[in-house]
């Protein structure tokens, strides 16, 4: 638990789609997680976790805006008493079909498609839901 | 992020400092392919240094063993501290590659092959 603070933390970032920007959502959740006691195994904890958003904040940049303008806002809970962090990602971008989305088959060492895998190997839960206004996906990771 | 790159006999050292992810990769892409244009095509990206890796970044490094591979030659990593380790072990890229734990033995075992 942080020292003398609620268990409970949450925190919004709203940033430009740009994979420039997508350091400062890394710097932004591992400051907040240096300030969590006792998380074992910290330093492979953290990376799982900022690499899981960076995929997803990557993916929005380079599909759901395609190059365009656009802004990701990300929605960041850390629950210390259920010891959970849930991240939600929205955009205002194109939406599409998580289920279509293939497999890459690691044996054959592809050239592309790592981003979503890694995304769902590194979390607990990944769900997302398309909308006609705004596509929400939620990112879970028990500490 | 810092791109360094020297040759040590027939090798060409990379090295990577700092976050090696969509947004650095492409000078380390072109970098790649115009080490690769060298016969023989022998690499050594050195990752010591990196602390931040991503999918494109990955994507990078394979798309570089490949065509190194194609012309008889390859593109060998060394020195990656832990986590960025376990994101090779966790999509099987520590099976593609050849991976050192020096700088040093990556050099030898490319001198190795052609004694």
């Amino acid at each position: 638990m942080m020292d003398g603070e609620s268990p409970n933390v949450t925190f919004q970032l709203n940033i430009p789609a740009s994979f420039r920007f997508l350091n400062v959502v890394s710097s932004s959740i591992t400051a907040v997680l240096e300030q969590v006691n006792g998380l074992s195994e910290r330093d492979n904890l953290t990376y799982n976790i900022i690499l899981a958003v960076h995929e997803v904040c990557a993916n929005i940049v380079e599909h759901a805006y395609g190059g365009e303008d656009g802004r990701i806002q990300i929605n960041v809970a850390l629950n210390e008493t259920e010891n959970r962090l849930i991240v939600d990602l929205l955009d205002t971008g194109r939406s599409f079909d998580l289920s279509e989305m293939a497999q890459p088959d690691l044996d054959m060492a592809p050239i592309r498609g790592y981003g979503l895998f890694l995304v769902h190997e590194l979390m607990d839960k990944v769900t997302y839901k398309p909308g006609d206004k705004k596509n929400h996906w939620r990112l879970t990771k028990k500490l | 992020m810092e791109l360094k790159t020297r040759q040590v006999n027939d090798v060409t050292i990379i090295e990577i400092e700092g976050r090696f992810d969509t947004h650095t990769a492409p000078p380390v892409h072109e970098l790649l392919q115009e080490a690769i244009l060298e016969k023989p095509a022998y690499v050594v990206v050195n990752l010591e240094a990196v602390h931040f890796i991503d999918s494109t970044a990955l994507s990078t490094l394979v798309a570089g063993m490949k065509r190194s591979r194609q012309v008889d030659g390859d593109l060998r990593l060394c020195n990656l501290q832990q986590p960025v380790r376990m994101i090779f072990e966790l999509t099987r890229l520590d099976r593609a590659f050849e991976i050192f734990s020096s700088e040093v033995e990556a050099i030898e075992a490319f001198q190795e092959a052609n004694t």
